[in-house]
Protein backbone atom coordinates (compact mmCIF):
# COMPACT_ATOMS: atom_id res chain seq x y z
CA UNK A 1 0.00 0.00 0.00
CA UNK A 2 2.82 2.35 0.85
CA UNK A 3 4.44 1.79 -2.52
CA UNK A 4 1.15 2.40 -4.31
CA UNK A 5 0.55 5.53 -2.33
CA UNK A 6 4.07 6.78 -2.97
CA UNK A 7 3.60 6.23 -6.66
CA UNK A 8 0.27 8.01 -6.55
CA UNK A 9 1.84 10.85 -4.66
CA UNK A 10 4.70 11.20 -7.13
CA UNK A 11 2.32 11.33 -10.05
CA UNK A 12 -0.28 13.70 -8.69
CA UNK A 13 0.88 15.73 -5.75
CA UNK A 14 1.95 18.78 -7.73
CA UNK A 15 -1.32 18.97 -9.64
CA UNK A 16 -3.26 18.47 -6.44
CA UNK A 17 -1.25 21.07 -4.60
CA UNK A 18 -1.74 23.61 -7.39
CA UNK A 19 -5.45 22.90 -7.44
CA UNK A 20 -5.67 23.35 -3.69
CA UNK A 21 -3.50 26.46 -3.79
CA UNK A 22 -5.71 28.08 -6.39
CA UNK A 23 -8.82 27.15 -4.47
CA UNK A 24 -7.56 28.46 -1.16
CA UNK A 25 -4.99 31.06 -2.21
CA UNK A 26 -2.70 29.84 0.51
CA UNK A 27 0.23 27.42 0.29
CA UNK A 28 -0.04 26.25 3.87
CA UNK A 29 -3.73 25.50 3.51
CA UNK A 30 -3.06 23.82 0.19
CA UNK A 31 -0.48 21.50 1.70
CA UNK A 32 -2.80 20.64 4.54
CA UNK A 33 -5.54 19.76 2.08
CA UNK A 34 -3.20 17.58 0.04
CA UNK A 35 -2.02 15.85 3.16
CA UNK A 36 -5.56 15.22 4.32
CA UNK A 37 -6.43 13.96 0.88
CA UNK A 38 -3.72 11.36 0.83
CA UNK A 39 -4.35 10.35 4.40
CA UNK A 40 -8.00 9.84 3.55
CA UNK A 41 -6.96 7.00 1.29
CA UNK A 42 -5.49 5.21 4.27
CA UNK A 43 -8.37 5.88 6.58
CA UNK A 44 -10.40 2.84 7.56
CA UNK A 45 -13.64 2.98 5.66
CA UNK A 46 -12.18 5.16 2.93
CA UNK A 47 -14.78 5.72 0.24
CA UNK A 48 -12.26 5.33 -2.55
CA UNK A 49 -13.27 2.57 -4.93
CA UNK A 50 -10.95 1.96 -7.91
CA UNK A 51 -13.89 0.54 -9.84
CA UNK A 52 -15.77 3.82 -9.60
CA UNK A 53 -13.06 6.14 -10.84
CA UNK A 54 -9.42 7.04 -10.90
CA UNK A 55 -7.52 7.79 -7.75
CA UNK A 56 -6.56 11.25 -8.90
CA UNK A 57 -10.20 12.19 -9.52
CA UNK A 58 -11.03 10.82 -6.10
CA UNK A 59 -8.27 12.95 -4.58
CA UNK A 60 -9.40 16.07 -6.44
CA UNK A 61 -12.87 15.40 -5.09
CA UNK A 62 -11.62 15.00 -1.53
CA UNK A 63 -9.64 18.23 -1.78
CA UNK A 64 -12.54 20.24 -3.10
CA UNK A 65 -14.78 18.89 -0.36
CA UNK A 66 -12.24 19.81 2.28
CA UNK A 67 -11.70 23.23 0.78
CA UNK A 68 -15.44 23.84 0.65
CA UNK A 69 -15.79 22.76 4.24
CA UNK A 70 -13.10 25.20 5.31
CA UNK A 71 -14.63 27.96 3.29
CA UNK A 72 -17.98 27.47 4.94
CA UNK A 73 -16.38 27.64 8.34
CA UNK A 74 -14.77 30.93 7.49
CA UNK A 75 -17.56 32.49 5.50
CA UNK A 76 -19.56 33.51 8.51
CA UNK A 77 -16.94 36.09 9.40
CA UNK A 78 -15.84 37.14 5.92
CA UNK A 79 -17.79 39.66 3.94
CA UNK A 80 -18.37 38.97 0.30
CA UNK A 81 -15.96 41.08 -1.74
CA UNK A 82 -17.57 43.64 -4.02
CA UNK A 83 -18.02 42.50 -7.57
CA UNK A 84 -16.06 45.32 -9.17
CA UNK A 85 -13.66 45.36 -12.09
CA UNK A 86 -10.03 45.12 -11.10
CA UNK A 87 -8.26 48.31 -12.13
CA UNK A 88 -4.54 48.13 -12.81
CA UNK A 89 -2.19 50.55 -11.16
CA UNK A 90 -0.70 52.68 -13.96
CA UNK A 91 2.38 53.38 -11.87
CA UNK A 92 3.33 49.77 -11.64
CA UNK A 93 6.02 48.44 -13.89
CA UNK A 94 5.75 44.92 -12.57
CA UNK A 95 3.22 44.04 -15.20
CA UNK A 96 3.48 40.31 -14.91
CA UNK A 97 3.23 40.33 -11.15
CA UNK A 98 0.36 42.73 -11.32
CA UNK A 99 -1.45 40.60 -13.85
CA UNK A 100 -0.87 37.50 -11.80
CA UNK A 101 -2.27 39.19 -8.73
CA UNK A 102 -5.23 40.48 -10.68
CA UNK A 103 -5.99 37.05 -12.08
CA UNK A 104 -5.71 35.47 -8.65
CA UNK A 105 -7.93 38.13 -7.17
CA UNK A 106 -10.49 37.85 -9.93
CA UNK A 107 -10.68 34.07 -9.62
CA UNK A 108 -10.95 34.49 -5.88
CA UNK A 109 -14.06 36.56 -6.45
CA UNK A 110 -15.84 33.75 -8.24
CA UNK A 111 -18.22 31.64 -6.26
CA UNK A 112 -16.67 28.43 -5.04
CA UNK A 113 -18.78 26.45 -7.48
CA UNK A 114 -17.55 28.47 -10.44
CA UNK A 115 -14.01 28.71 -9.18
CA UNK A 116 -13.47 24.99 -8.78
CA UNK A 117 -14.84 24.28 -12.25
CA UNK A 118 -12.71 27.00 -13.82
CA UNK A 119 -9.55 25.78 -12.06
CA UNK A 120 -10.12 22.13 -12.87
CA UNK A 121 -10.82 22.96 -16.47
CA UNK A 122 -8.19 25.54 -17.23
CA UNK A 123 -5.32 24.71 -14.90
CA UNK A 124 -5.76 21.02 -14.33
CA UNK A 125 -6.95 20.24 -17.84
CA UNK A 126 -9.78 18.05 -16.66
CA UNK A 127 -12.54 17.12 -19.07
CA UNK A 128 -16.12 18.12 -18.39
CA UNK A 129 -16.91 14.51 -17.47
CA UNK A 130 -14.01 14.37 -15.01
CA UNK A 131 -15.05 17.68 -13.46
CA UNK A 132 -18.58 16.38 -13.14
CA UNK A 133 -17.27 13.31 -11.32
CA UNK A 134 -15.08 15.36 -9.03
CA UNK A 135 -17.67 17.95 -8.12
CA UNK A 136 -20.68 15.68 -8.08
CA UNK A 137 -22.70 17.62 -10.62
CA UNK A 138 -23.76 16.72 -14.14
CA UNK A 139 -21.86 17.67 -17.27
CA UNK A 140 -24.36 20.29 -18.34
CA UNK A 141 -23.99 22.03 -15.00
CA UNK A 142 -20.23 21.95 -15.44
CA UNK A 143 -20.51 23.62 -18.81
CA UNK A 144 -22.90 26.20 -17.45
CA UNK A 145 -20.72 27.07 -14.48
CA UNK A 146 -17.64 27.22 -16.64
CA UNK A 147 -19.33 29.58 -19.05
CA UNK A 148 -20.49 31.86 -16.26
CA UNK A 149 -17.07 31.80 -14.64
CA UNK A 150 -15.31 32.77 -17.82
CA UNK A 151 -17.83 35.49 -18.56
CA UNK A 152 -17.32 36.95 -15.10
CA UNK A 153 -13.56 36.81 -15.46
CA UNK A 154 -13.66 38.57 -18.80
CA UNK A 155 -15.57 41.34 -17.14
CA UNK A 156 -13.30 41.53 -14.11
CA UNK A 157 -10.11 41.42 -16.13
CA UNK A 158 -11.09 43.71 -18.96
CA UNK A 159 -8.37 46.20 -18.09
CA UNK A 160 -5.73 43.51 -18.38
CA UNK A 161 -6.71 42.13 -21.74
CA UNK A 162 -3.63 41.49 -23.82
CA UNK A 163 -3.54 43.08 -27.26
CA UNK A 164 -5.53 41.04 -29.70
CA UNK A 165 -2.59 40.67 -32.03
CA UNK A 166 -0.75 38.93 -29.22
CA UNK A 167 -3.55 36.44 -28.90
CA UNK A 168 -3.25 34.03 -31.70
CA UNK B 1 -12.19 40.02 -24.49
CA UNK B 2 -11.87 36.83 -26.49
CA UNK B 3 -11.54 33.37 -25.01
CA UNK B 4 -7.95 33.23 -26.16
CA UNK B 5 -7.16 36.50 -24.46
CA UNK B 6 -8.73 35.22 -21.27
CA UNK B 7 -6.75 31.97 -21.48
CA UNK B 8 -3.59 33.96 -21.92
CA UNK B 9 -4.38 36.00 -18.85
CA UNK B 10 -5.25 32.95 -16.79
CA UNK B 11 -1.94 31.37 -17.72
CA UNK B 12 -0.19 34.24 -15.98
CA UNK B 13 -1.24 32.88 -12.59
CA UNK B 14 1.49 30.53 -11.55
CA UNK B 15 1.68 28.78 -8.24
CA UNK B 16 4.55 27.96 -5.92
CA UNK B 17 5.75 24.39 -5.64
CA UNK B 18 4.82 22.38 -2.58
CA UNK B 19 7.48 22.08 0.06
CA UNK B 20 9.66 18.95 0.07
CA UNK B 21 8.32 18.07 3.51
CA UNK B 22 4.86 17.52 2.05
CA UNK B 23 5.86 14.08 0.89
CA UNK B 24 6.79 13.06 4.39
CA UNK B 25 3.49 14.38 5.69
CA UNK B 26 1.48 12.52 3.07
CA UNK B 27 3.11 9.12 3.20
CA UNK B 28 2.94 7.74 6.70
CA UNK B 29 4.00 4.30 5.55
CA UNK B 30 6.32 1.81 7.26
CA UNK B 31 9.48 3.81 6.72
CA UNK B 32 7.68 6.96 7.65
CA UNK B 33 6.21 5.65 10.82
CA UNK B 34 9.55 5.40 12.50
CA UNK B 35 10.37 8.93 11.57
CA UNK B 36 6.99 10.19 12.57
CA UNK B 37 7.40 8.45 15.85
CA UNK B 38 10.77 10.04 16.26
CA UNK B 39 9.33 13.44 15.53
CA UNK B 40 6.50 12.83 17.89
CA UNK B 41 8.67 11.62 20.70
CA UNK B 42 11.08 14.43 20.35
CA UNK B 43 8.37 17.01 19.97
CA UNK B 44 7.19 16.00 23.36
CA UNK B 45 10.49 17.12 24.78
CA UNK B 46 10.13 20.57 23.42
CA UNK B 47 6.52 21.35 22.86
CA UNK B 48 5.07 24.19 24.85
CA UNK B 49 7.38 23.42 27.66
CA UNK B 50 7.66 26.59 29.66
CA UNK B 51 8.62 24.79 32.79
CA UNK B 52 10.33 26.74 35.44
CA UNK B 53 8.39 29.92 35.89
CA UNK B 54 9.94 32.28 38.36
CA UNK B 55 13.46 30.99 38.05
CA UNK B 56 15.77 33.95 37.73
CA UNK B 57 19.50 34.14 37.30
CA UNK B 58 21.16 37.51 36.78
CA UNK B 59 18.01 39.00 35.32
CA UNK B 60 17.48 36.15 32.90
CA UNK B 61 14.17 34.38 33.18
CA UNK B 62 14.00 30.78 32.16
CA UNK B 63 10.82 29.98 30.30
CA UNK B 64 11.50 26.35 29.58
CA UNK B 65 14.10 23.68 29.39
CA UNK B 66 14.47 20.25 27.88
CA UNK B 67 17.27 17.75 27.56
CA UNK B 68 17.93 14.70 25.47
CA UNK B 69 20.37 12.78 23.32
CA UNK B 70 20.83 14.05 19.78
CA UNK B 71 23.32 11.38 18.75
CA UNK B 72 25.36 8.70 20.50
CA UNK B 73 27.66 10.61 22.80
CA UNK B 74 26.01 13.94 22.11
CA UNK B 75 23.61 15.17 24.75
CA UNK B 76 21.88 18.51 24.47
CA UNK B 77 20.13 20.72 26.95
CA UNK B 78 18.05 23.51 25.48
CA UNK B 79 16.99 26.40 27.65
CA UNK B 80 14.55 29.02 26.47
CA UNK B 81 14.95 32.25 28.37
CA UNK B 82 14.03 35.90 28.32
CA UNK B 83 16.06 38.90 29.37
CA UNK B 84 15.28 40.83 31.43
CA UNK B 85 13.04 38.55 33.45
CA UNK B 86 9.88 40.62 33.48
CA UNK B 87 6.27 39.52 33.65
CA UNK B 88 7.35 35.95 33.27
CA UNK B 89 3.94 34.51 33.91
CA UNK B 90 2.58 36.58 31.05
CA UNK B 91 5.32 35.38 28.76
CA UNK B 92 4.95 31.88 30.02
CA UNK B 93 1.41 31.94 28.67
CA UNK B 94 2.53 33.44 25.40
CA UNK B 95 5.66 31.53 24.50
CA UNK B 96 5.71 27.94 23.41
CA UNK B 97 8.36 25.74 21.90
CA UNK B 98 8.33 22.70 19.69
CA UNK B 99 10.87 20.66 17.84
CA UNK B 100 12.73 17.42 17.62
CA UNK B 101 16.08 15.98 18.51
CA UNK B 102 17.88 13.00 17.05
CA UNK B 103 20.11 11.78 14.25
CA UNK B 104 22.63 14.47 15.04
CA UNK B 105 20.06 17.19 14.51
CA UNK B 106 18.17 19.60 16.71
CA UNK B 107 15.11 21.19 15.12
CA UNK B 108 13.57 23.89 17.17
CA UNK B 109 10.68 26.31 16.96
CA UNK B 110 9.76 29.00 19.43
CA UNK B 111 6.46 30.76 18.99
CA UNK B 112 4.39 33.54 20.45
CA UNK B 113 0.70 32.85 20.67
CA UNK B 114 -0.27 36.52 20.91
CA UNK B 115 1.61 38.06 18.01
CA UNK B 116 1.22 34.80 16.10
CA UNK B 117 4.83 34.60 15.12
CA UNK B 118 7.55 32.03 15.31
CA UNK B 119 11.25 31.55 14.86
CA UNK B 120 12.84 28.29 13.84
CA UNK B 121 16.30 26.96 13.48
CA UNK B 122 18.14 23.73 13.04
CA UNK B 123 21.52 22.69 14.41
CA UNK B 124 23.32 19.91 12.59
CA UNK B 125 26.08 18.12 14.45
CA UNK B 126 28.71 15.88 12.88
CA UNK B 127 31.36 14.00 14.87
CA UNK B 128 34.95 15.06 14.32
CA UNK B 129 36.50 12.59 16.77
CA UNK B 130 38.11 13.18 20.15
CA UNK B 131 34.82 14.46 21.52
CA UNK B 132 34.61 17.28 19.01
CA UNK B 133 31.54 18.07 16.98
CA UNK B 134 31.07 20.37 14.05
CA UNK B 135 27.95 22.45 14.43
CA UNK B 136 26.19 24.20 11.57
CA UNK B 137 23.04 26.23 12.05
CA UNK B 138 20.40 26.72 9.41
CA UNK B 139 16.72 27.30 8.96
CA UNK B 140 14.76 24.12 9.65
CA UNK B 141 14.24 21.61 6.88
CA UNK B 142 10.75 21.06 8.15
CA UNK B 143 7.84 23.44 8.50
CA UNK B 144 6.60 24.74 11.83
CA UNK B 145 3.18 23.21 11.37
CA UNK B 146 4.67 19.72 11.36
CA UNK B 147 5.54 20.18 14.99
CA UNK B 148 2.51 21.80 16.42
CA UNK B 149 -1.19 21.41 16.60
CA UNK B 150 -1.85 25.11 17.02
CA UNK B 151 -5.02 26.04 15.29
CA UNK B 152 -4.56 28.40 12.37
CA UNK B 153 -0.85 27.74 12.33
CA UNK B 154 -0.79 29.00 8.77
CA UNK B 155 -1.48 32.50 10.03
CA UNK B 156 1.75 32.56 12.03
CA UNK B 157 4.44 34.75 10.54
CA UNK B 158 8.05 33.75 10.50
CA UNK B 159 10.62 35.85 12.32
CA UNK B 160 14.07 34.64 11.31
CA UNK B 161 16.24 33.46 14.18
CA UNK B 162 19.71 34.96 14.50
CA UNK B 163 21.71 31.95 13.44
CA UNK B 164 25.17 31.49 14.94
CA UNK B 165 28.12 30.83 12.63
CA UNK B 166 29.31 27.26 12.11
CA UNK B 167 31.84 26.20 14.70
CA UNK B 168 33.50 23.29 16.40
CA UNK B 169 32.06 22.39 19.79
CA UNK B 170 33.09 20.10 22.60
CA UNK B 171 31.74 18.85 25.90
CA UNK B 172 30.70 21.83 28.00
CA UNK B 173 30.30 24.30 25.15
CA UNK B 174 27.09 26.15 24.46
CA UNK B 175 25.62 28.23 21.69
CA UNK B 176 22.93 30.88 21.81
CA UNK B 177 20.26 31.57 19.24
CA UNK B 178 18.27 34.79 19.42
CA UNK B 179 14.58 34.27 18.74
CA UNK B 180 11.37 36.17 18.08
CA UNK B 181 13.07 39.48 17.53
CA UNK B 182 10.69 42.38 17.90
CA UNK B 183 7.76 40.76 19.69
CA UNK B 184 8.56 42.75 22.81
CA UNK B 185 9.89 46.28 23.18
CA UNK B 186 11.67 45.43 26.39
CA UNK B 187 12.70 41.80 26.38
CA UNK B 188 14.84 39.51 24.26
CA UNK B 189 14.33 35.80 23.86
CA UNK B 190 16.86 33.15 23.17
CA UNK B 191 17.61 29.48 23.24
CA UNK B 192 20.84 28.33 24.84
CA UNK B 193 21.95 24.93 23.63
CA UNK B 194 24.51 23.18 25.80
CA UNK B 195 26.29 20.07 24.64
CA UNK B 196 27.74 17.29 26.73
CA UNK B 197 29.20 13.85 26.31
CA UNK B 198 27.09 12.65 29.23
CA UNK B 199 23.39 13.01 29.91
CA UNK B 200 22.45 16.47 31.10
CA UNK B 201 20.05 16.90 33.97
CA UNK B 202 17.42 19.56 33.98
CA UNK B 203 18.31 22.59 36.03
CA UNK B 204 16.70 22.28 39.41
CA UNK B 205 14.20 24.95 40.26
CA UNK B 206 14.57 26.95 43.46
CA UNK B 207 13.16 25.14 46.43
CA UNK B 208 9.77 26.34 47.39
CA UNK B 209 7.15 24.40 49.29
CA UNK B 210 4.39 25.20 46.83
CA UNK B 211 6.51 24.30 43.88
CA UNK B 212 7.71 21.06 45.42
CA UNK B 213 4.10 20.14 46.05
CA UNK B 214 3.05 20.70 42.48
CA UNK B 215 6.10 19.74 40.46
CA UNK B 216 6.18 16.62 38.34
CA UNK B 217 9.18 15.06 36.70
CA UNK B 218 8.90 12.80 33.70
CA UNK B 219 12.14 11.05 32.86
CA UNK B 220 12.24 8.60 29.98
CA UNK B 221 8.46 8.31 29.96
CA UNK B 222 6.53 5.44 28.47
CA UNK B 223 2.86 5.79 27.67
CA UNK B 224 0.42 2.91 27.52
CA UNK B 225 -3.25 3.10 26.69
CA UNK B 226 -5.33 0.17 27.80
CA UNK B 227 -2.14 -1.78 28.29
CA UNK B 228 -0.79 -1.19 24.79
CA UNK B 229 2.51 0.67 24.50
CA UNK B 230 1.98 3.88 22.55
CA UNK B 231 5.02 5.96 23.20
CA UNK B 232 8.39 6.11 24.90
CA UNK B 233 11.41 8.33 24.79
CA UNK B 234 14.70 8.89 26.55
CA UNK B 235 14.20 12.53 27.38
CA UNK B 236 13.07 14.15 30.57
CA UNK B 237 10.99 17.13 31.51
CA UNK B 238 9.85 18.97 34.58
CA UNK B 239 6.58 20.79 34.83
CA UNK B 240 3.70 21.65 37.10
CA UNK B 241 1.41 19.83 34.76
CA UNK B 242 1.65 17.65 31.70
CA UNK B 243 -0.48 17.43 28.67
CA UNK B 244 -1.20 14.54 26.41
CA UNK B 245 -2.59 15.71 23.11
CA UNK B 246 -4.58 13.31 21.01
CA UNK B 247 -5.44 14.18 17.44
CA UNK B 248 -8.82 12.57 18.04
CA UNK B 249 -9.69 13.18 21.67
CA UNK B 250 -8.15 16.60 22.21
CA UNK B 251 -5.95 17.57 25.11
CA UNK B 252 -5.62 15.94 28.51
CA UNK B 253 -3.93 18.18 31.08
CA UNK B 254 -2.66 16.39 34.18
CA UNK B 255 -1.57 17.80 37.50
CA UNK B 256 -0.99 16.58 41.02
CA UNK B 257 -1.80 20.04 42.31
CA UNK B 258 -4.85 21.56 40.60
CA UNK B 259 -4.09 24.91 42.26
CA UNK B 260 -7.72 25.26 43.16
CA UNK B 261 -8.79 25.23 39.53
CA UNK B 262 -12.28 23.70 39.57
CA UNK B 263 -11.96 22.57 35.98
CA UNK B 264 -9.66 19.80 37.10
CA UNK B 265 -11.25 16.61 38.36
CA UNK B 266 -9.64 13.70 40.11
CA UNK B 267 -9.17 10.97 37.53
CA UNK B 268 -6.33 8.78 38.69
CA UNK B 269 -3.19 8.66 40.74
CA UNK B 270 0.55 9.20 40.76
CA UNK B 271 2.59 6.68 42.63
CA UNK B 272 6.35 6.56 42.52
CA UNK B 273 7.43 6.16 38.93
CA UNK B 274 3.97 5.70 37.49
CA UNK B 275 0.83 7.66 36.97
CA UNK B 276 -2.48 6.45 35.68
CA UNK B 277 -5.80 7.99 34.80
CA UNK B 278 -9.01 7.06 33.10
CA UNK B 279 -10.53 9.15 30.32
CA UNK B 280 -13.77 7.87 28.89
CA UNK B 281 -13.36 4.16 28.46
CA UNK B 282 -9.59 4.26 28.16
CA UNK B 283 -6.92 3.89 30.80
CA UNK B 284 -3.76 5.94 30.28
CA UNK B 285 -0.63 4.90 32.15
CA UNK B 286 2.72 6.64 32.09
CA UNK B 287 5.79 5.12 33.68
CA UNK B 288 9.10 6.93 34.12
CA UNK B 289 12.62 6.04 35.15
CA UNK B 290 12.53 8.40 38.14
CA UNK B 291 10.09 9.51 40.77
CA UNK B 292 7.33 11.49 39.08
CA UNK B 293 6.09 13.42 42.10
CA UNK B 294 7.01 13.60 45.74
CA UNK B 295 4.74 12.52 48.56
CA UNK B 296 3.94 8.90 47.79
CA UNK B 297 0.66 7.94 46.17
CA UNK B 298 -1.26 11.08 45.31
CA UNK B 299 -4.41 11.89 43.37
CA UNK B 300 -3.97 12.87 39.76
CA UNK B 301 -6.22 15.62 38.45
CA UNK B 302 -7.38 15.85 34.88
CA UNK B 303 -8.70 18.62 32.69
CA UNK B 304 -9.93 17.29 29.36
CA UNK B 305 -10.30 19.80 26.54
CA UNK B 306 -11.87 17.76 23.73
CA UNK B 307 -11.71 20.53 21.15
CA UNK B 308 -8.12 21.55 21.74
CA UNK B 309 -5.51 20.65 19.18
CA UNK B 310 -7.61 18.15 17.33
CA UNK B 311 -6.68 17.46 13.78
CA UNK B 312 -8.04 15.54 10.86
CA UNK B 313 -5.23 13.03 10.74
CA UNK B 314 -6.07 9.56 9.56
CA UNK B 315 -5.15 7.81 12.77
CA UNK B 316 -4.92 8.91 16.35
CA UNK B 317 -1.57 10.45 17.14
CA UNK B 318 -0.26 11.82 20.37
CA UNK B 319 1.93 14.56 21.66
CA UNK B 320 3.12 14.86 25.21
CA UNK B 321 4.44 18.06 26.72
CA UNK B 322 5.13 19.65 30.02
CA UNK B 323 3.03 22.63 30.99
CA UNK B 324 2.67 25.28 33.61
CA UNK B 325 0.66 25.48 36.81
CA UNK B 326 -2.90 24.20 36.69
CA UNK B 327 -4.13 27.67 37.60
CA UNK B 328 -3.19 28.84 34.11
CA UNK B 329 -5.80 26.72 32.37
Amino acid sequence: MHGDLASLYDRHHIALFRFAFRLTGNAADAEELVQEGFLSLLRPGSSYDPLRGSADCYLFGVLRNLALKRLRLRESSVAEPPDLPVVPNPESIAVHTQTTAAVAEAIGKLSFAQREVLILSHYNQKTHAEIAAITGIDVDAVKSRLYRARTTLKHLLTAYAPPKEASK
Amino acid sequence: MTDLQLDELLDAWETPDPSPSLRRACLPGPSQRGQRRWLWLAASAFLACAVVVGFRVLGIGMLGQSAGEAAPGLHLRVTTSMEPAMQQVVWFRRIGTAGSMGRGKLVRFCYDRVSRSYSGYQLNFAPLGDGLWSMAASLPDAHFREFTRIEEVSSYRHIPAALPPARTMRDGDSVEIELLDGISDSANFRDTVEISAAALALTPAPNSPSREKSEMNLSEPRLEIDGSPIYENRNGYIGQSFQIVSSVEGRYILAVDPKGNPKFVEAGFVDGQAMEFRAGSRVFRITASKLIASGGRRPLYLLHQPAAHRSASASEEFDVASSGPASLF
